[in-house]
């Protein structure tokens, strides 16, 4: 990378990109409606102008799709911020949240709580189960890797990958114990899979405090994940509490996981690709990264989801299938033109 | 003024370094000098307070550093290291500017007096023209020279600088070795480590030798870097060519081969070190 982007043009261009495809997400689907139609509902919903829409198209647009675009974009944002962080924490590339076992054991958590039937209780539940597991997995990951106050990066990753594994492997075992009632094996097997069908206002108001939460811790500690890019020993002589910053990181990192998983399921490669790109674009300073992913994020999911809505109606791809489709071979690619700035060389 | 008091740091139940007494003092570089494993960088750290002595004290000012907040620590006491980590993709300015770290709030933006310390510091070092250059364009030497401005941009008094001349060229090595006088000369406390024994001898006002994680001896470096304490320290043969802070060595491994007797050079030869 020899140029940087003015950061203003591309917070702007990202915006304007979030917004056209939030306007598509809400207009796009097996009953097509015009954008003023949807810029019409919207406003008369929001502001106490504009009336004298069906109450079809209200119904369309402000209870099944704008929930949907806005869990997107929830989702989107947190899974993008949390691999930026992680990635920014553990000096890696290759960081996002699946790497310390949080997002297997949110996925895990969601199919026990499938599993056992409580699912079909209350809404309420997946989200709980989902947060339970995240936050379970990052307490276990840490606690593992500590010793005597000290948790060395590289053994963050060992746990959190073992016990990844070992949480996809309970996730495994229920799927299968589940497999006599093949209803729910299919619904487990589809929610894994991700996606943002049938979200409701009530996912939003799960998913939006966590989001909130995670990225204000997240944000708050960009300047500390500048300093520890360039070595942790520096860091704290510079004045950094080193030990102190992967607690919130890894706190803010598996907030912010929960939230996505309990809303979407499991969405491979937002996490990983989005940072990348964003860090290509700006430079690595945390400051802009951070907030620039979670704008990113929440445009590519939300784009995803129009793509996974329109492949072959009226029946829908599932969401986590359209991002890593479409993630992995743009990972690829970045990873062979920009090698060396990748540290793959 | 920055001190360690009978300090020693043991990692489970082993001593790396112990019974420390080292002061560094202003105005004057001082260097740690000792074969590999002899515990130069545990004292560093210590000194730095990156580690927490386990018997001792290190103090700065008179009072403990780990009574003092990490930030007004780094505010007196900053730890250079090596080599930076080339591969983020930080400019070099950007690079120094993280040494405000420690001046700055949370949520503070960039002041005047950030950016002036930070264009003092490059400035300082000959690496004005480096701003706008990223980390891992830069040779080996304009790295050592960025990670040293950084360390004058946090304006703390004391600074610790872990084998700044390790892989530099003859060139490089003399020109920072030059700068970190010029530095010390300009009234803060440098204490580097060193492996090179003319650098020291030339470039140093105080030497601490150490020795399997003990203080060996302490005094003026013409004093403390004699042919004598080198070929018991350092197992080697040495010789010293001219004298004072113009002299050189010139070394020589000591034969030691099975059923031979070493030369006759006083220390023992059959210690094997790390």
């Amino acid at each position: 990378m020899r140029t940087r982007a003015r950061p203003a043009s591309f917070f702007a261009c990202s915006a304007a990109l979030l917004a056209v495809a939030a306007l598509l997400g809400l207009a796009i689907g097996t009953t097509p409606l015009s954008w003023t139609t949807v810029l019409g509902v919207l406003s008369s919903r929001i502001l106490p102008v504009g009336d004298g829409f069906g109450e079809t198209e209200e119904f369309i647009v402000w209870s099944i799709r704008l929930p949907r675009v806005l869990v997107g974009m929830l989702s989107g944002g947190s899974l993008a911020l949390a691999g930026a962080a992680m990635q920014g924490l553990f000096r890696n590339p290759l960081a996002d949240p699946g790497v310390i076992g949080t997002s297997a054991a949110a996925a895990c958590g969601a199919v026990a709580v499938f599993v056992t039937g409580l699912a079909a209780h209350s809404a309420l539940w997946l989200p709980l189960a989902s947060f339970v597991g995240a936050f379970g997995a990052a307490l276990l990951v840490y606690a593992l890797a500590t010793r005597g106050g000290v948790t060395p990066v590289a053994t963050l990753v060992l746990a959190g990958i073992a016990c990844g594994s070992f949480f996809s492997a309970a996730t495994s075992l229920l799927i299968s114990i589940s497999f006599v009632d093949w209803q729910v094996a299919a619904e487990v097997m589809f929610w894994l899979m991700g996606g943002l069908d049938s979200r409701a206002w009530v996912h939003v108001w799960i998913a939006l405090p966590f989001a909130i939460a995670a990225s204000g811790l997240l944000l708050a500690c960009s300047r500390d994940l500048d300093l520890m890019a360039l070595g942790e020993e520096s860091a704290q002589s510079l004045g950094l509490d080193v030990e102190r910053t992967k607690q919130i990181v890894l706190l803010g990192a598996s907030l912010a996981t929960a939230a996505s998983v309990a809303v979407s399921g499991i969405l491979a490669f937002v996490g990983l690709v989005v940072p990348h790109v964003v860090r290509l674009i700006l430079g690595p300073a945390h400051r802009l990264v951070l907030p620039a992913s979670m704008l990113a994020g929440a445009g590519f999911l939300v784009a995803c989801d129009i793509l996974a809505r329109v492949i072959h109606p009226p029946g829908e791809v599932r969401l986590g299938i359209i991002t890593a489709a479409f993630g992995a071979p743009f990972f690829l690619w970045l990873l062979h033109a920009r090698r060396s700035e990748m540290g793959a060389a | 003024m920055l001190q360690a008091l009978q300090a020693g740091y043991a990692v489970s139940g082993k001593w790396l370094v112990r019974n420390l007494d080292m002061e560094v003092r202003p105005g004057q570089v001082t260097a740690v000098v000792g074969p590999n494993g002899a515990g130069k960088s545990t004292a560093m750290r210590l000194l730095a307070g990156l580690l927490r002595p386990s018997a001792g004290s290190v103090r700065v000012n008179g009072e403990p550093a780990e009574a003092l907040h990490r930030t007004a620590l780094a505010r007196q006491v900053s730890y250079v290291p090596a080599a930076l980590p080339g591969r983020a993709a930080f400019t070099a300015r950007e690079c120094v500017a993280m040494g405000r770290y420690c001046h700055r709030g949370r949520f503070q933006p960039e002041r005047d007096s950030d950016r002036a310390a930070v264009t003092a510091a490059l400035e300082a070092t000959d690496c004005g023209h480096l701003a706008n250059r990223f980390l891992h364009e830069l040779s080996t030497g304009e790295s050592r020279r960025v990670a040293l401005a950084r360390g004058l941009a946090t304006e703390a008094r004391h600074l610790l600088l872990d084998e700044p001349t390790a892989s530099l060229d003859i060139e490089h090595s003399l020109a920072l070795l030059e700068l970190i006088q010029r530095i010390a000369a300009a009234g803060r406390s440098v204490l580097v480590a060193l492996h090179d024994l003319t650098s020291a001898l030339s470039a140093t006002q105080y030497v601490y030798l150490l020795d399997r994680g003990s203080l060996h001896a302490a005094g003026k470096p013409s004093e403390v870097l004699t042919a004598a304490t080198i070929r018991e320290v350092f197992s080697v043969d040495a010789e010293m060519l001219g004298s004072g802070d113009r002299g050189v060595f010139r070394f020589a491994a000591k034969p030691v081969s099975a059923g031979c007797e070493p030369p006759s050079s006083g220390s023992d030869p059959s210690l094997p070190r790390s």
